[in-house]
This record gives structure tokens, C-alpha cells and sequence, in this order.
């Protein structure tokens, strides 16, 4: 018969094991075995006012990030034996077609950096015109026709105050 | 049921399709090493864990190991709070570590953090002796790079960028209880029990979403149940109105002609205070008689570079409100003294506001002021509703001018302000911590019972 020590320590080991197993797995994915993201869609027509502001300003984010469209890191590839002369391959090709690609990219860089500043303007400029708005509309809001009714302005029966 | 029938019962479980209730499969686990405890049964175990985590993932073995443990006894409950905010003071930090105090006698209590704090910040900020728990500081090297104070999730925006708490999901695995005091969606939850902890749902579902994955989905008030409802589409099951400690004796022959506000001034001016100054102002000035030697007195912190407390100030000098004072980052026992003193409480947060995220979601300083017998004239959204009983313990307002009309009244009928700060300091009390504490505990132990298989 197993005493209660003996379930603890086959727990213990067992823990250990698998304490070790989750340690040489990098991904929530592999921990759990199923795929842990999955695919939001946004419908934008129920934003409300802030949300508006926090999606145009992520879709900012995002667009500042991809606006350099000149290739980016070293050319590589994961193949074992061809890897290598297609590398070698792609270089080649790269460096044929860099004098008419570069002055394409830079025309089209220019163009996304303007862009983007443009569209940055534009959310600051609605910001502000928010802002403006909100201000005006609580001064009106504080600023009744006469001031509240208390003991020395309210109306005797008499009309006198 | 012999040791064999159960083990092929488990197998037909595991292999059904979309697996079985997790408690279901550790209770039967458990009856088949408590009927057969030999070394059969300790192998029987073993081939069951593969199993498992070949069909379910490494996690769910361990995280059923580690069930077991706690289900025969052989060590206390662990238990993480994690919050990547707890080295700043906060309302939801204070929430967290009450928890957390309520909780360490019984579970063994561990405080994740990303930044450095300490046991003593923690006791003079919230006045709570943590010291039966741990605290395990995790940096997160995306946010350490940018070498900011506070870590802004918000800053994730896309799946460009590798969801950097992952490092936090990792390491919720390794309690039994994992409570996620954050706000921060990203974490996933790999711990036996999980409860994510909403103080209002602040953005919709986006990039690194998994708060569908906690089982647990603990609230603040019933405002914030309703926004999770409409923004996440999630229906939270465990109410726990934040803890307020501001009570003590009070003494209303003592209290003065103050009206009170304690807000943070929030640089996006969303607290108002501005506008209660011109309200003040507007009332004083239409009922000068009436409104001699009242004060209007804003309490808050702030940051030192605050453009909005500028404005605040500008007015108050340009305006020459003499009776108009600010009290700019006062520590608690000060805050406690205005408490008392004053009689009428502001509150204008969520007024002409359209987004919900802008109306207080539950009104921490109204609790606090009603414990001081202050009448809270406050506006009439959110969690105030909640808090305040209209007519009874203070009153709710929709506009500017109706709180204008509300505080001339009150003003103007002294024994209905006495009676009514008397029925306010009661319902305080139901905001109290030690009504905190004792929910909490019930919560806990109907959760521990559940894990440990007790029924």
C-alpha cells in the first residue's frame, strides 16, 4: 500500500517532469495545444467617439511603421542545399535592378512620409476641433438664463423678490 | 470501482471528443489513486498525464498535478496577483493588495509586478501589512527598452509586435489561482483557476484579446458589469465593490461650511473641477448672503507639469475667488481631516460626457467622503448611482443647474444637511473594508472548495 508520502512524492516527480517540459517550450500555443490567437473583427460603424480616436491612431502607428518600402534585412534562405545560390542569386538580381528601383522607392517614400504627416495633421486638427466643441458646449451648459432659485431671488407670491 | 475500470473510464473521457470538464477528470483521478494508492496506481497516473498532455498540452498535466497536491492536502494553495502597475499608488492597486491581505493566511500569496516595489511602499500607501506575501518583480524587456515609469498596454497595437506579457502568461501557470489585477488583456491564463479582475473595459476586444479565456470575470460595480456585457461580450459572475477605509468618529458639530471635491486633476480635465469653480463662482455671486463663508475646496493629485491645474489656478487668481482653495497632492491623514470638516461633497465626473469610460465607474472618493458624514451632491451615472440613495444619503443630479439648485437647498435647510450627512456616514459603511474583506473570503473559500474537490 502507497502511503499518502508516496502520492505526494510521485506528485512531486511527476510536477518536476512536466515543470521541465513546459520550460523547453517557447510558445502558449505549444503549452496548451491549440492556436491561442485568433482573428478580431472590428465593426468601426459601432465605435464609439474614443475608440474612433484610439483606432485612427493605431491605424496611424501602423501605417508610420510600413511607410519605408526599401527592402529591409538581409536576404536569406531557409533551404539546406539551394539555399545558398539562391542567396547568392537574389543578390545578384538585387544589385542589377537597384539603380531603377531605388529611385522608384524613393519617389514612393516620399510620398508615404507626406502622406502620413498629412494624415497626422488631420487627426490633430480633429482633435482639436473636438476639444473646441466640448469647451463650448459645457460654457453653454453652465450659463442657465437666470441663476437657480434660492432665498434671495425667488419670487414671492406677491411678485416681489 | 477497481483501479483498472477507472483508468480505461479516464482513457474513454480523455479520448472523447472536446474532452471532458476538467473537474470532473481530476475528482476521477483522485478516486483512482484514493481506491488503488500502489505503485500500479502511481504508473496508472503517470500514463494518464501523458495522455493528457498529448492530447491537451503539457499545461493542463501540470496544472492537474498540481490540483492534486492541493486536493490531498499536501501543501497550501498558491496564488498570484499580478498587476503591472503595483509600483505606482492606485485605487485598483489598493483593490488588488487588499485582496491579497485578505487572502495570505490561507493561500500562499505571490505579488507579480514588473517594476521593483517593496513590502514597506506597500504598507504606507494602503496601510496593509503584505508582509506573508511574496513579491516576484518579472521586467518585461519591450517596455524596459523604452525606459518608462509606467508600462502602457495600449502601446501593443497590432501583431507586429510580439505580445510581450507572454512572459506573464508563462508564469501564471505555475500557481493553482491566478488572478490577473491588471487590465491588461494580454495576459493568458494558464493557472488551475484564473479570474481576471475588471475595473471597466476600457477598449474593445483587440490585438492579444484573451480575457474570454479567464473563467472567472470579477467586477467593480454594476456600471462596469454592464459595459463588459456590451463591450466584450462577457458576462462577469463575481460582484466586489472596491474597499473604502476613510470611516471614523464623526463629529457634525464640528463640521464647517465647506463644500469638498476629491479628484485626481486629470490633465484631460474629465473630473470637472474647472467647471465647479465657475459654479461656485455663479453661486456665490447670485446668493452672496446665503454662500457667506462657504468654501469651495478641490483636493487631488496631480502631476507637476498639469496644464489643466494651470487653468484651475489662473482662474481662481484672475477671478479673484478668495474662497476657493486647491489642495494639490495632500497626503491621506490631511485628506481624512478635510473629510470631516466638510460638509457638502462635489462630484461631477460623467456630466455631458458620451463616453462611458469618462462617468466614474464606481466613485471611490464619494464612498470615502459619505464615511465622514459629508452629503455627496454628485452626478446622477455610473457607479454613483450605486452608492448614493437619492433623497436619503445625499443627492444625484443630470445638470449643472440642478446641482447649483440641490446645494442651495441644502444649504438653506441646515437639519436636512445634518440628517442626511447622518444617513450618508451609514451607507458608507457598506463600502467598507472590512465588508471587503469578508466577501473576498467567502469568494475565495467557495473557489478553494471547488479546486480542492471537497463536495
Amino acid at each position: 500500500m502507497m502511503e499518502n508520502d508516496d502520492i505526494k512524492k510521485t506528485l512531486q516527480e511527476l510536477k518536476a517532469f512536466y515543470d521541465a517540459e513546459r520550460e523547453k517550450l517557447s510558445s502558449i500555443d505549444q503549452l496548451v495545444r491549440e492556436p491561442v490567437d485568433k482573428e478580431i473583427i472590428i465593426d468601426f460603424w459601432k465605435l464609439s467617439n474614443a475608440e474612433i480616436e484610439r483606432e485612427m491612431w493605431n491605424r496611424l502607428a501602423g501605417l508610420d511603421a510600413d511607410a519605408d518600402c526599401f527592402p529591409g534585412g538581409p536576404i536569406s534562405s531557409h533551404r539546406p542545399l539551394l539555399g545558398k545560390p539562391i542567396v547568392f542569386l537574389k543578390k545578384i538580381l538585387r544589385g542589377l535592378t537597384r539603380p531603377y528601383s531605388s529611385l522608384l522607392l524613393q519617389k514612393q517614400n516620399r510620398l508615404n512620409r507626406e502622406l502620413v504627416t498629412f494624415q497626422l495633421l488631420i487627426f490633430l486638427k480633429l482633435r482639436q476641433l473636438g476639444k473646441m466643441i466640448r469647451e463650448t458646449a459645457e460654457r453653454a451648459a453652465d450659463s442657465p438664463d437666470g441663476p437657480p432659485a434660492g432665498p434671495e431671488n425667488k419670487k414671492t407670491t406677491t411678485g416681489k423678490t | 470501482m477497481s483501479r483498472k475500470e477507472l483508468f480505461h473510464l479516464l482513457q474513454a473521457k480523455l479520448s472523447r471528443p472536446g474532452g471532458t470538464d476538467d473537474s470532473a477528470l481530476a475528482r476521477t483521478i483522485r478516486s483512482m489513486l484514493s481506491v488503488d494508492p500502489s505503485a500500479k496506481g502511481a504508473a496508472a497516473l503517470k500514463r494518464l498525464c501523458q495522455d493528457i498532455a498529448r492530447r491537451r498540452g503539457i499545461q493542463e498535466a501540470f496544472n492537474l498535478l498540481n490540483r492534486l497536491e492541493v486536493s490531498f492536502g499536501f501543501r497550501k494553495p498558491a496564488l498570484a496577483i499580478y498587476d503591472h502597475t503595483l509600483h505606482l499608488i492606485g485605487g485598483a492597486q489598493k483593490y488588488g493588495c487588499t485582496i491579497a491581505h485578505a487572502l495570505q493566511d490561507d493561500f500562499e500569496v505571490t505579488l507579480i509586478s514588473n517594476k521593483p516595489v517593496s513590502h514597506d511602499d506597500l504598507k504606507n500607501w494602503y496601510q496593509l501589512d503584505l508582509s506573508r506575501c511574496r513579491i516576484t518583480v518579472i521586467p518585461i524587456p519591450f517596455y524596459e527598452k523604452q525606459n518608462k515609469e509606467f508600462l502602457d498596454p495600449a502601446a501593443i497595437t497590432s501583431r507586429r509586435t510580439a505580445n510581450p506579457f507572454h512572459l506573464i502568461s508563462r508564469q501564471s501557470g505555475r500557481y493553482d489561482f491566478f488572478i490577473n489585477n491588471s487590465m491588461v488583456e494580454m495576459v493568458y491564463p494558464l493557472a488551475g483557476c484564473s479570474l481576471f479582475i475588471c475595473h471597466f473595459p476600457e477598449r474593445k476586444p483587440s490585438t492579444y484579446f484573451y480575457v474570454d479565456r479567464y473563467p472567472h470575470l470579477i467586477y467593480n460595480s454594476r456600471y462596469t458589469a454592464g459595459w463588459i456585457q456590451k463591450r466584450w461580450g462577457l458576462r462577469p459572475d463575481i460582484h466586489l465593490y472596491p474597499p473604502v477605509d476613510m470611516g471614523g468618529e464623526v463629529d457634525f458639530s464640528a463640521k464647517e461650511d465647506i463644500i469638498l471635491s476629491a479628484a485626481r486633476f486629470d490633465p484631460g480635465g474629465n473630473k470637472q473641477q474647472l467647471r465647479m469653480v465657475r459654479l461656485f463662482k455663479q453661486l456665490a455671486q447670485s446668493q452672496p448672503r446665503l454662500l457667506h463663508g462657504w468654501k469651495l475646496i478641490l483636493v487631488g493629485g496631480s502631476p507637476s507639469d498639469n496644464p489643466y491645474l494651470q487653468k484651475i489656478r489662473q482662474t481662481i487668481a484672475v477671478d479673484r475667488l478668495e474662497n476657493v482653495q486647491l489642495r494639490v497632492n495632500i497626503p491621506a491623514a490631511e485628506l481624512k481631516g478635510l473629510y470631516q470638516k466638510a460638509k457638502v461633497f462635489w462630484h461631477l465626473c460623467g456630466l455631458q460626457q458620451n463616453e462611458p469610460e469618462l462617468v466614474e465607474h464606481f466613485g471611490m472618493t464619494t464612498a470615502e467622503a459619505m464615511q465622514n458624514g459629508c452629503v455627496p451632491v454628485v452626478f446622477a451615472g455610473g457607479g454613483l448611482l450605486e452608492i448614493v440613495e437619492n433623497g436619503v444619503s445625499g443627492l444625484l443630479f443630470s445638470s449643472a443647474g440642478q446641482l447649483s439648485q440641490q446645494t442651495l437647498d441644502l444649504i438653506n435647510e441646515p437639519q436636512r444637511l445634518r440628517s442626511m450627512g447622518e444617513s450618508s456616514c451609514r451607507r458608507g459603511q457598506a463600502f467598507a473594508r472590512t465588508v471587503f474583506t469578508a466577501r473576498v473570503k467567502e469568494i475565495f473559500s467557495a473557489l478553494l472548495s471547488d479546486y480542492r474537490m471537497d463536495k
